[in-house]
């Protein structure tokens, strides 16, 4: 009857909805009272939200000092305090940059055991699925000691809804000197668009895109998608993407529940950025493609013709449906 | 007049004697610079019968020279009319300090018909002159030097050649030659000058005083000549017979082996000028700048900042200016090669596709390519300064062998579904086929590969591959200067392939084929290598392989440069695809065989951008489209990948194949 | 200046992992510097450079192999090298934590600690935050610019969607390296033939007094990630193939 605490991470505009995976992950643990945490100060906007999926209780976690949230350092401490105060067996969150910060922060301060970007857990007998050798392998670990904590990659576990009442409250622990590291500022990147790590789907342009006007036309496809676009090393080297789109070995590594790769060859390096993604889609022209060897499905085709055909179905499809 | 000939004597011996010391005291310094500096050469003197032979025809015949017609034959005239005249020149000097001296008076036979050969062989000399200037102020090709150094020459020896017939046409006046030899019975160019010029009619003041005006012009342009000569181009005429006694008597060239074993090195490769090995300077020396090698230089014509030419022009100047320093052994003071306002900029010696068509054209047989390379490594080496995609590819070949950076497991993918057996499952066959890293990872590579395994197949031969065991060769790092990288590659090979002692290896790619068969002995590993196209010529010959399909048509054949102009495989390829086209002739691209062109890919260069004028490949495109061929066979997965691409850029539906890949189709 | 710079010594991303044991892996691949260490010392060998009396110290836990990955570290620029010997490739983090911060604790005071932000086979993202703990220091991660300004750093750090925090931590820290902090670059021969002759000094991890015992993390299972399979391809005209691929991605696959 353990008691586990999701921590939930917001974004622009209010909890981010990777995080109903994790709390749905927290709830398979049967019995005990499953925890919200919250470091921001948006508990009541979200409680519908986390109640859908099951949250029990929705703590918000601050202290007095009125630049808490610009000092990780004070954050994890409260976080930590608060683990210790509600008895919390299991934490889980979010493997983002943030959610992994913290998570990490707070292990090494309760000297507990952690394992980063899993793809499953099993609070039951404490184990954890995820990948050893940048997706070569899975591993599957179990951790020693309590509490156990857990970040988990978003989109890995699908969400479930498993409506429930939640309490909210504050726990505001005693502030424990400012720390030595302080956030400055907050730089925006250009575009505001959909991070592709935690894209749920990507729709990818590799080199055959030929020039970076020519990605206007993915991201209107994205858009009816609901998808983030990325790009392949060939067609950042060649000036048509930023680094910041690219997937693969030397950029972001996604696990998407689709990638479509339009014009991309399918080269090693761009696949270990996505091979964990649920299903793969290849646009080519070219039948001998490495990437129709190592994906669900194919068009032989040439992207410019399939990818308006397919935002125009997808748009038809979004107004009957 | 006795006085006059007393004064003239001792002018005429402190002429000689000043012009010829002078001329020492430079050739000296050349010298001197060639003893001093630090770099080893390659060269080893052996096979002194041949040599001679090269002597022979190189440079009495100059059948190098000749490679290019017109200009070839102008210089012909010009050198054997040059040289015929110095024993009249010499015996004029001889008698300006010694009066008496007549080699006419002790054999007149002998004098006369030397007088006669010489005289025509001199006017001869006018026309070569006449061709040089034509060249120079008319046609004025862009790879010919045309500056001061090149016309003064040409004023020296047209004044030496004029001064000549006229000393002639006088010395047929009895009051200056004298009565004792019929000068006039061997002239026939001289003789006119006499004539038309009405020598005759001079009284014999005039007559003497032009002549000795005449000598005296003579004998100075030619003691100036020679005092010119070390400065100039013309210094050619000297080093250019020890450099083609030098030269490599086989066309196959390994790379210039550093030692990176001994402790304590200061530096590697080509940094300074003062690293130089006394060979590359005799090759500066040699430089003629006729333009060939830029003419026929890849990077050159499409723009690039490198000029063969001017690059060995660049260094020799850097030689000379730096000269004090080098022969003073106070060699931290000479600045590098390689440098911010240097000639030689990065651009020039990465632009290289180590194609060798400058060595191949050089009519002096100047090896570029040991400095160019030499350079490279320094850059390389001591410097970490190469275009930056590079440095992907050495962690890449570094880490698993291939430049790409694929799984070295994967290595032996491209035959799966082929039933080819591994190395370490049948130690012992007839032939290893050694696939290279484009074989094995490239897409298209893979493809012939596969077609080789299948032709190998058809034709009963007992063959393996290595797999996963195969490293890559080293070629790569060795052409883009990782000299370090490449000798632990070739040791890594070599281990693995003296660990199984094949009889004969296999291979596709003439970057592997040349590499294995001309540089691993430099590491004491020598096996027999054979190129595909070797061993299909030799299975044709012998009736292992048969075709069964129709003739192929209007097939045209690239020259590989690391089969061609490295190996001297020509007729091979070319035997296959007479074979493939039921005998029929083939047709030939308008730069082939020796004169073939680049695709671009040597050198390292696959790996690089190629951001400056235009592409290597365009032009060579433009050879095949002019062709009217409808397909281009080709036997290096390099020059098929920058040809198909070339293709590609232009839209054109011209198909491009390995010879290989014809094979295994034509043979069903 | 001291620089601590922890490496990893890890098989290549390129390299096949060939299963053993049934939660082991073949040693036998090709193993390098994690490549997110490469990051964290370039950055320590350009700042001990610009302070010009700095000294830049790889520690590493491994087994004896690793020394060629510390090699590789000192050819990059760094003086010297500390490699705390242990019998196997995997370790927890709190063990790799703890021995790093013993063997820096008695070669000296860190003015800064460098790593990666994670190492590329247990992909773990812990253990500079355990080392941290464990030394007394605060440690922020995925940096892309460090500055040292007086007592404290400026750093850029990468959080979602491109953007970046710019933090102020006191020093000295632990910093965690990530892509863009820098390019390393190649070294050139002389500091590679130098780098074999440096000083590595070796303490075997029994002679650090840690709790072996207290393991957190252990590896049950490994599995090599099953290669997906030759793609169904569509067949039509283009909107009939992709009609037909919507339909299967609504109906059959539920991902739209």
């Amino acid at each position: 009857m353990a008691n586990i605490g999701v921590l939930i991470e917001s974004g622009e505009e209010g909890i981010k909805e990777t995080n109903f995976g994790i709390i749905t992950a927290a709830r398979r643990q049967p019995g005990g009272v499953l925890f919200a945490f919250l470091l921001t100060g948006d508990a009541s906007a979200a409680k519908a939200a986390l109640e859908t999926y099951g949250v029990q209780k929705i703590v918000t976690v601050m202290t007095a000092a009125p630049d808490f949230g610009l000092r990780p350092e004070s954050q994890a401490a409260a976080l930590a305090a608060a683990v210790k105060h509600f008895e919390i067996k299991g934490l889980l969150g979010l493997a983002s940059p943030r959610g992994r910060d913290t998570l990490a922060r707070v292990a090494a301060l309760l000297d507990a055991p952690l394992v980063q970007d899993c793809m499953n857990v099993n609070l039951e007998d404490g184990t954890v699925v995820k990948s050893h050798f940048s997706g070569r392998t899975t591993a599957t670990l179990r951790l020693k000691g309590t509490p156990l904590l857990c970040s988990l990659r978003p989109n890995s576990v699908e969400p479930v809804p498993a409506p429930a009442t939640a309490t909210v409250e504050k726990f505001q622990p005693p502030s424990a000197g400012s720390g030595r590291i302080l956030v400055k500022e907050v730089k925006k990147s250009g575009g505001g668009a959909m991070d592709l790590a935690e894209a749920n789907i990507i729709i990818t342009g590799g080199r055959a895109i030929g020039a970076s006007e020519n990605y206007k036309m993915l991201r209107e496809c994205a858009e009816v998608l609901g998808a983030a676009v990325g790009a392949s090393r060939a067609a950042v080297d060649a000036g048509y993407a930023p680094h910041g789109m690219q997937v693969g070995q030397t950029g972001k590594t996604v696990s998407p529940k689709l990638y479509i790769a339009c014009g991309v060859s399918g080269a090693v390096q761009h696949f270990a950025g996505m091979k964990t993604s649920k299903v793969i889609v290849a646009i080519n022209s070219d039948k001998d493609a490495p990437i129709f060897g190592k994906s669900n499905y194919g068009i032989i085709g040439d992207l410019f013709e399939v990818v308006p055909v397919l935002t125009d179905v997808l748009r038809k499809q979004r107004q009957q449906g | 007049m006795a006085a006059y000939l007393i004064i003239k004597s001792v002018l005429m011996a402190t002429a000689i004697i000043g012009a010829f010391s002078l001329f020492f005291v430079r050739a000296k310094r050349l010298v001197l610079l060639m003893k001093n500096v630090q770099g080893r050469s390659g060269v080893v003197v052996d096979r002194l019968a041949d040599r001679v032979r090269a002597l022979l025809t190189d440079v009495l015949g100059q059948s190098n020279v000749r490679r290019k017609m017109l200009p070839g034959l102008a210089h012909t005239l010009i050198f054997f009319g040059f040289l015929a005249i110095q024993p009249h020149s010499l015996e004029l000097m001889v008698r300006g300090v010694l009066p008496g001296v007549h080699v006419a008076d002790l054999a007149p036979g002998f004098y006369g018909g030397y007088l006669f050969i010489a005289d025509i062989l001199a006017f001869l000399v006018l026309f070569g002159l006449g061709y040089g200037l034509y060249r120079r102020l008319v046609t004025r090709p862009a790879y010919l030097t045309n500056g001061l150094d090149a016309r003064l020459i040409i004023a020296f020896i047209a004044v030496i050649i004029v001064t000549f017939h006229l000393i002639n046409a006088f010395l047929m006046l009895p009051p200056i030659g004298g009565a004792g030899f019929d000068y006039g019975r061997f002239l026939t160019v001289s003789k006119a000058f006499n004539e038309i010029l009405g020598l005759e009619n001079l009284s014999p003041a005039a007559g003497r005083v032009t002549y000795e005006t005449t000598y005296w012009i003579h004998i100075l342009t030619i003691l100036g000549f020679l005092i010119y000569i070390p400065g100039s181009k013309h210094l050619h005429m000297l080093a250019a017979v020890p450099n083609v006694f030098l030269k490599p008597l086989e066309r196959p060239k390994p790379m210039i082996k550093t030692d990176l074993e001994t402790e304590g090195a200061q530096t590697y490769g080509l940094g300074r000028v003062s690293d130089l090995s006394w060979k590359s300077v005799l090759d500066l020396y040699a430089c003629t700048e006729c333009g060939r090698c830029e003419e026929q230089c890849p990077a050159a014509m499409t723009g690039k900042p490198l000029s063969p030419k001017r690059l060995i022009h660049d260094a020799k100047a850097d030689l000379l200016l730096q000269s004090a320093a080098i022969i003073g052994r106070s060699f931290e003071a000479v600045t590098p090669l390689v440098r911010e306002n240097s000639a030689i900029s990065g651009d020039v010696i990465w632009s290289c596709t180590s194609c060798r068509a400058c060595e191949d054209i050089c009519p002096v047989d100047i090896q570029h390519l040991d400095i160019l390379l030499e350079s490279r490594k320094h850059q390389v080496l001591m410097e970490a300064s190469f275009p930056p995609e590079m440095q992907d590819a050495f962690t890449n070949l570094e880490n698993q062998s291939n430049p790409w950076g694929f799984g070295s497991d994967t290595r032996g993918d491209w035959a799966e579904g082929l039933e080819v057996p591994r190395l370490c499952d049948r130690p012992e066959p007839e032939l290893l086929f050694y696939v290279g890293c484009a074989g094995s990872f490239d897409d298209r590579g893979k493809k012939i590969s596969r077609a080789m395994a299948r032709v190998l197949k058809k034709a009963g031969v007992d063959f393996a591959i290595l797999g996963e065991e195969e490293r890559c060769n080293g070629d790569l790092a060795r052409r883009s200067g990782n000299e370090y990288l490449a000798q632990m590659m070739i040791q890594e090979n070599a281990a693995v392939l003296n660990r199984y002692r094949p009889k004969k290896i296999l291979t596709g790619c003439p970057h592997c084929y040349n590499t294995l068969k001309n540089e691993y002995p430099q590491f004491g590993i020598r096996f027999e290598v054979l190129h595909s196209t070797e061993l299909l010529q030799q299975l044709f010959r012998e009736g292992r392989l048969k075709t069964r399909f129709g003739g192929l048509e209007q097939i045209i054949f690239h020259d590989s440069c690391y089969l061609g102009r490295w190996n001297g495989l020509y007729e091979a390829p070319r035997e296959v695809l007479r074979a493939l086209s039921g005998g029929r002739a083939l047709l030939e691209l308008r730069r082939s065989g020796d004169k073939g062109l680049c695709c671009g890919a040597g050198g390292g260069r696959m790996f690089m951008e190629e951001k400056i004028g235009r592409r290597i490949n365009a032009e060579r495109v433009d050879d095949i489209l002019a062709s009217g061929a409808g397909m281009t066979a080709a036997a290096c997965p390099f020059c098929i990948t920058m040809l198909r691409d070339g293709l590609a850029d232009r839209g054109s539906d011209i198909d491009i194949m390995d010879i290989v890949e014809l094979v295994d189709r034509a043979t069903g | 200046m001291r620089i601590y710079v922890c490496v990893k010594h890890v098989p290549d991303t390129a390299a096949k992992i060939t299963v053993v044991d049934g939660n082991g892996f073949a040693e036998t691949c090709k193993f390098i510097v994690n490549p997110y260490d490469e990051y964290a010392v370039e950055e320590a060998v350009r700042l001990a450079q610009k302070t010009g009396s700095g000294e830049v110290v790889i520690v590493t836990v491994g087994k004896e192999a690793a020394m060629a990955s510390m090699r590789a570290a000192l050819a990059q620029g760094a003086q010297r090298g500390i490699l705390v010997k242990t019998d196997s490739q995997f370790l927890d983090s709190r063990t790799t934590s703890l021995a790093l911060k013993k063997a820096i604790e008695r070669d000296g005071a860190p003015d800064l600690v460098l790593t990666g932000k994670q190492s590329v086979d247990c992909e773990g993202m812990q253990t500079l935050y355990r080392l941290a703990q464990a030394l007394g220091l605060p440690v922020v991660s995925d940096v892309v610019k460090l500055t040292l300004d007086g007592g404290s750093a400026v750093v850029e750090r990468e959080i979602e969607g491109g953007s970046r925090e710019v933090v102020e931590v006191g020093l000295p820290c632990v910093i965690g390296a990530t892509r863009g902090l820098n390019e390393p670059h190649y070294p050139k021969l002389p500091e590679i033939l130098q780098a074999k002759k440096k000083e590595i000094k070796v303490i075997p991890i029994g002679e650090l007094d840690l709790n072996a015992e207290e393991v957190c993390t252990e590896i049950l299972a490994l599995e090599a990630t099953p290669e997906r399979g030759q793609a169904l391809i569509l067949e039509g005209s283009t909107r009939e193939k992709v009609e037909q691929l919507v339909s299967l991605l609504v109906e059959k696959e539920n991902v739209l």
